[in-house]
């Protein structure tokens, strides 16, 4: 079960101009890769591009799962700025369709799980558009522990850190910590400093 | 298995929209009651005159209700994010799509198709050509919808989404009106509606084979 | 299935029909084309228009109004073969990504607009003294008219978008969706119109004189050589517009 991400000379545009230069550069399991750069330099664009969201105008990527080519949807959870969260339903109802979304069976127990250890397991039945903005993104972050097993994805976050208080920062950098050790791979941006206890650290920067 | 899984899904959350928020089938169906009611104003209220406009009218009404639920359809996604979601799955997104705009037929279709025979009635028009009507409207729905997907996932990330898609999509719904419209005045002029009804259908079928695949590249194209 | 443009270059570079596809390459003979397509479009305006109006008989049942078909008839063919010729340059770039062929589709569609609109403006005319009224729900007429609104709707949405590849590419894909249905709304305004009213007598129904004919062409081949005229016009002011930011654009330029 290792997980492999191979930027090959990918070039993102938008409007029409290129972004950054080629980028090329490969990351195996346990890989925390931090993705910096400028207000407009690419970072989102690039996260999209690996999620499979936003296509390449040059290069490729590709994601393998023990070597065998497989595709971003299968390889990858993003958490970009948007909470993906619908406000007309409650947390379990748009965490059970982004399960579904996702090719994993939804089960009670594990989203359970996931929002307990966010903190958030109290309003699992509250409507989305009743909640703060802490509260709606701890919730949308609970989507990246409803993975197969520990380590199954990637994780994609975009600006994870944005509207979260203190505690839950360094509750959500223990659970990158803990998912990289379990094997996964980690992109993120940030504009806030923060602490990942991890193995391997690689940083692009745009 | 796990596209039956998403499908589901997909339509079950349209359901369970629908069923939190009333506004989302209930004003479609306001504007097409209001909209039929309008007419009499305009035309005059001598029923012989409404009975021969009463078919269009009622049509053209069905036709603009369901128009105005096309933003509906991915915008909100957009802006929530939870479009990413859709796009970012393994199934094949035609599919999900295609999944959704049926739901969202069953949710605003069936308050127009109920609605249609009752103002069949206030136009005048005889039992046989209201049900006519119904069956009609109930052909052309899904058939804009599915049009309309296209249009409107082209649009979510363009200026002037909603006039921009009315511009586009009601002259693809021209065939649909001609023969949905045809088969009810074919039964109010006492003759066979067959050959409308199963043209009207083939159209539904064309669009229903076709439609998915070109709204999920149009997706593709906008959300790149 | 869709590639970039940089894809089908690697794949497709140094041959025959790939060596035009590059904006800067295509620019020099796209001026050569429009200055050509003028010269023939003019001369044979004049040809066709002298024999049309001076040579040709009168008609013997419309008089001399009929003689607007050799406006009205090749302004409406060439509305429908430049929606065609739209379509195929639009699946060529959502194929290949050719910014070329996007750029072909953007010029070629308010060329397409103005032929259907020249053809419903005489028809009108034509329909006044005929029919007695400037307009009249026949099918061709009314195809026409949807015609018009198709080209309406590609040209707003290429226009809606701020990133211009997005909007090339988007409006390819609409004026494919409009090329599929284009048939199908002919086939149904044809039946409407069958259904709601007896044929009436159209524009150029008649039997004709092989004369009227030989203009008919001339003035067919004339629109067909104006069309492709102002489409390459067209096409080389976008080509400037867009890659205005490159080396060739600002030495040509300077």
């Amino acid at each position: 079960m290792a997980l492999s991400l191979h930027i090959n000379g990918v070039q993102l545009e938008r409007g029409g101009r290129s972004l950054f230069p080629p980028l090329t550069v490969s990351t195996g399991a346990g890989t925390l890769l931090y993705v910096r750069g400028a207000n407009g330099a690419g970072k989102t664009t690039l996260l999209r591009a690996l999620a499979g969201l936003a296509s390449p105008s040059a290069g490729e990527v590709a994601w393998r799962q023990d070597g065998n080519p497989t595709t971003a949807a299968a390889a990858t959870t993003f958490v970009g700025h948007a909470n993906a969260m619908n406000d007309a339903l409650s947390v379990i109802e748009n965490l059970s369709y982004a399960t579904s979304l996702a090719g994993q069976i939804y089960r009670p127990v594990l989203v359970g799980a996931a929002l307990e250890q966010l903190g958030v397991f109290n309003l699992a039945l509250r409507r989305v558009g009743t909640l703060s903005q802490g509260q709606r993104k701890r919730a949308s972050l609970a989507r990246l522990l409803l993975r197969e097993q520990p380590g199954a994805r990637a994780w994609l976050l975009d600006e994870p850190f944005v509207a979260l208080d203190v505690d839950t920062q360094k509750m959500l950098e223990q659970l990158i910590a803990q998912e990289l050790k379990a094997g996964a791979i980690v992109v993120l941006t940030s504009h806030q400093d923060f602490a990942i206890d991890s193995a391997k650290t690689t940083e692009v920067l745009l | 298995m796990s596209l039956r899984l998403a499908s589901t899904a997909v339509a079950r959350r349209e359901f369970q929209l629908f069923a939190r928020r009333k506004s989302d089938w209930a004003n479609p169906l306001m504007f097409f009651v209001i909209v039929c009611s309008l007419f009499p104003f305009a035309v005059g209220s001598e029923s012989e005159r409404l009975r021969l406009i009463g078919v269009g009218v009622i049509f053209v009404g069905a036709l603009l209700a369901t128009l105005l639920t096309l933003p509906r359809l991915f915008d909100e996604d957009a802006r929530d994010g939870s479009l990413d979601l859709l796009l970012s799955s393994n199934e094949p997104l035609a599919m999900l799509i295609l999944a959704r705009v049926a739901a969202l037929s069953f949710g605003i279709g069936a308050p127009l198709i109920l609605a249609a025979p009752l103002f069949s009635f206030l136009y005048a028009l005889p039992a046989d050509v209201a049900l006519m009507l119904a069956l009609g409207v109930a052909i052309a729905v899904p058939t804009l919808l599915l049009v309309g997907a296209i249009a409107a996932a082209l649009l979510v990330s363009a200026r002037g989404g909603a006039i921009l898609t009315a511009v586009l999509v009601l002259p693809l719904t021209i065939p649909t009106l001609i023969f949905g419209a045809g088969a009810a005045l074919k039964v109010l002029f006492g003759e066979s509606p067959v050959a409308e009804l199963s043209l009207q259908a083939a159209y539904l079928l064309f669009a229903l084979a076709l439609s998915p695949l070109a709204a999920s590249a149009a997706l593709k194209i906008s959300t790149d | 299935m869709a590639r970039t443009e940089q894809q089908s270059n690697d794949r497709f570079q140094g041959r025959w029909f790939w060596r035009y596809a590059s904006p800067a390459a295509f620019y020099p003979v796209a001026g050569r084309i429009e200055k050509l397509s003028w010269a023939l479009a003019a001369i044979l305006a004049i040809v066709g228009l002298y024999i049309g109006f001076f040579r040709a008989p009168t008609d013997a049942q419309q008089g001399e109004v009929y003689r607007v078909i050799y406006i009205h008839v090749p302004a409406a063919w060439m509305a429908m073969i430049i929606y065609l010729a739209m379509a195929f340059w639009a699946a060529t770039g959502l194929v290949l990504g050719t910014r070329l062929s996007f750029m072909m589709s953007h010029a070629l569609a308010p060329t397409g607009a103005i032929m259907a609109v020249i053809a419903l403006w005489t028809g009108a005319l034509w329909g006044r003294p005929t029919w007695g009224t400037y307009w009249v729900w026949d099918a061709r007429l009314t195809s026409t008219l949807i015609l018009f609104f198709l080209y309406v709707g590609y040209i707003a949405l290429a226009a809606a978008f701020d990133d211009k590849k997005k909007g090339d590419r988007a409006s390819a894909l609409i004026a494919l969706v409009g090329a599929v249905n284009v048939p199908i709304i002919y086939f149904s305004v044809n039946w409407w119109n069958t259904l709601h009213q007896g044929s009436s007598v159209r524009p150029g129904s008649s039997s004709m004189a092989s004369i009227m004919l030989t203009a008919m062409l001339i003035m067919t081949f004339a629109f067909w050589a104006y069309c492709v005229a102002a489409a390459m016009h067209r096409l080389r002011t976008q080509i400037i517009e867009r890659e205005a930011e490159t080396k060739w654009v600002k030495e040509l330029v300077k």
